[in-house]
């Protein structure tokens, strides 16, 4: 039993959702993650940014394996991630190495060849001031429908998850990476929102993470549903833009501790500077 | 909740509890103001509770800290009440608003004496002094990190008066984090990925 079920948290809680069991097989194989990448924008409310065909695999930002096999998605096609796209990226979404990459700066940033055509009209629908950049406003203003805001927040995560750098401008390359990762994310809330209610509680939070990779208890599902709920706890629940913003974010951390626990034993040892160095980062305005 | 009001003669509960904010049961009981407190403090805590139910919620404190001429983001009311209540309700009882008023104060001290230029900001050079006053040692390049957050024009930092205690809190708060994990013997913090979370996610996503 190589003990690769996401659903069922390892025995130990350690929370990664590797699922390794306990005494033997910890080294197995490498864990599987449900593919993440950033998904779709919000449901299409005749917006441009209506799901382009599946065609691409999406971007893997973290260079992560594919997802499971034999794991197909359970409401909808438009979940690029789950085809064959498989590593890295089936129809050129990925922009093999720019993440975070020092030399993405030093090029200018322009469409991977064979980006559909309706991604190209996107950019040119939010780019209102024709300079050939996104800022965050603009991107804000393209996101946000007639019913709901698109938070300044989770634009700016987005922005640096694809470009590594607080900036606030990005260029078709990365807005090509965010479309695509938001196509995806679109696909992840649609699959757990399970009773349609346009936000997402701690249960379906619960297994959004899960098929994320990432297994948390239910004190911190509490936390991470109160403090990105919009209405300050009395929903108890998430919209679009801050569910994206949450599982970013607990990626992220996760990440990093991940890289601290070299020894897979569920905890982590830092020294002060590395511990203030690794947490800012997230403290985004 | 009504009932819950500054009385001249406070419950006895109060007494019970230390000041400490780690104590889980503060909130099961009325908060109320310790003896001794300064009548203003009192009188600021009435003026704030608009709808009279005996709690300040962040609305509430927002709109009271906002109007000495500077401006309060919602994100840093929310550092505060999670400083002084312990807790992520956004609700603060006397006692904890008593403590807050308190550090205000001494933080809007600080702030002035080490805004040597009188410009309502400080700078990033001023910055880490004003840290070293508040007994915080943090590394250069935690200084660094910190201008880039805040910096986005690229000019140089300076923090107003509102994101100077966003960034006091978080770097106060956090470091307080860290050392309640630490080990002596090592100076590393030990934290298993639960705790680093709890522990992490109140600074990220006040």
């Amino acid at each position: 039993m190589s003990g690769y079920n996401n659903n069922n948290p390892p025995p130990h809680g350690y929370g990664y959702g590797y699922a390794y069991t306990a005494g033997s097989g910890a080294g197995a194989a490498p864990p599987t993650y449900a593919a993440s990448p950033y998904g779709a924008p919000p449901p299409p409310t005749a917006s441009p940014y209506a799901p382009a065909p599946s065609a691409y695999g999406a971007p893997q930002p973290y260079s992560q394996p594919p997802s499971r096999p034999g794991d197909k998605p359970h409401k909808h096609e438009s979940a690029p991630s789950y085809h064959g796209g498989g590593g890295g990226g089936g129809g050129g979404g990925g922009g093999g190495g720019g993440y975070g990459s020092p030399f993405a700066a030093l090029v200018p940033s322009t469409f991977p060849p064979g980006t559909d055509p309706s991604v190209v009209a996107c950019f040119q629908i939010a780019d209102q001031d024709g300079s050939g950049l996104i800022d965050d406003k603009e991107l804000q203003r393209a996101l946000s429908s007639y019913n709901q805001s698109f938070s300044l927040r989770t634009v700016h995560l987005l922005m640096y998850t694809f470009t590594g750098t607080n900036t606030r401008k990005i260029g078709p390359k990365e807005f090509t990476q965010v479309f695509y990762s938001l196509q995806n994310w679109r696909a992840i809330f649609e699959r757990f929102d399970r009773d349609r209610s346009g936000r997402i509680d701690a249960s379906e939070l619960q297994e959004a993470l899960l098929s994320l990779g990432y297994t948390v208890s239910p004190v911190v599902l509490d936390l991470l549903v109160s403090k990105f709920d919009k209405t300050g706890g009395k929903s108890k629940a998430i919209e679009y833009d801050n569910f994206i913003e949450c599982c970013l974010t607990v990626k992220g951390l996760t990440e990093k501790f991940k890289e601290k626990d070299t020894n897979y034993s569920g905890s982590a040892n830092f020294t002060y500077e590395s511990f203030m160095l690794t947490v800012l980062p997230f403290l985004i305005a | 909740m009504a009932g819950i009001v500054a009385s001249p003669n406070p419950t006895p509960f109060g007494s019970l509890f230390p000041g400490s904010n780690a104590n889980p049961f503060a909130s099961l009981l009325p908060s109320s103001f310790p003896p001794g407190t300064p009548q203003h403090i009192v009188d600021a805590f009435r003026y704030s509770d608009k709808d009279g139910n005996g709690f300040i919620d962040d609305q509430e404190l927002k709109a009271v800290l906002s109007t000495c001429n500077h401006g309060f983001s919602l994100r840093t009311i929310h550092l505060l009440m999670y400083s002084f209540t312990a807790t992520n309700t956004r609700l603060m009882g006397p006692k904890e608003f008593t403590q807050m008023f308190t550090s205000l104060q001494q933080w809007r001290d600080v702030f002035e004496k080490n805004d040597r230029d009188r410009n309502g900001k400080i700078e990033f050079h001023e910055l880490q002094q004003t840290f070293q006053t508040l007994g915080l040692n943090v590394p250069t390049a935690v200084l660094n990190l910190l201008l880039l957050k805040y910096d986005r024009t690229g000019k140089s930092l300076a923090l107003d008066y509102d994101k100077f205690i966003e960034c006091c809190i978080t770097v106060k708060g956090l470091t307080n984090k860290f050392k309640e994990n630490e080990s002596a013997a090592t100076g590393l913090a030990t934290f298993s990925y639960e705790s680093f979370l709890l522990s992490v996610l109140p600074f990220v996503v006040a």
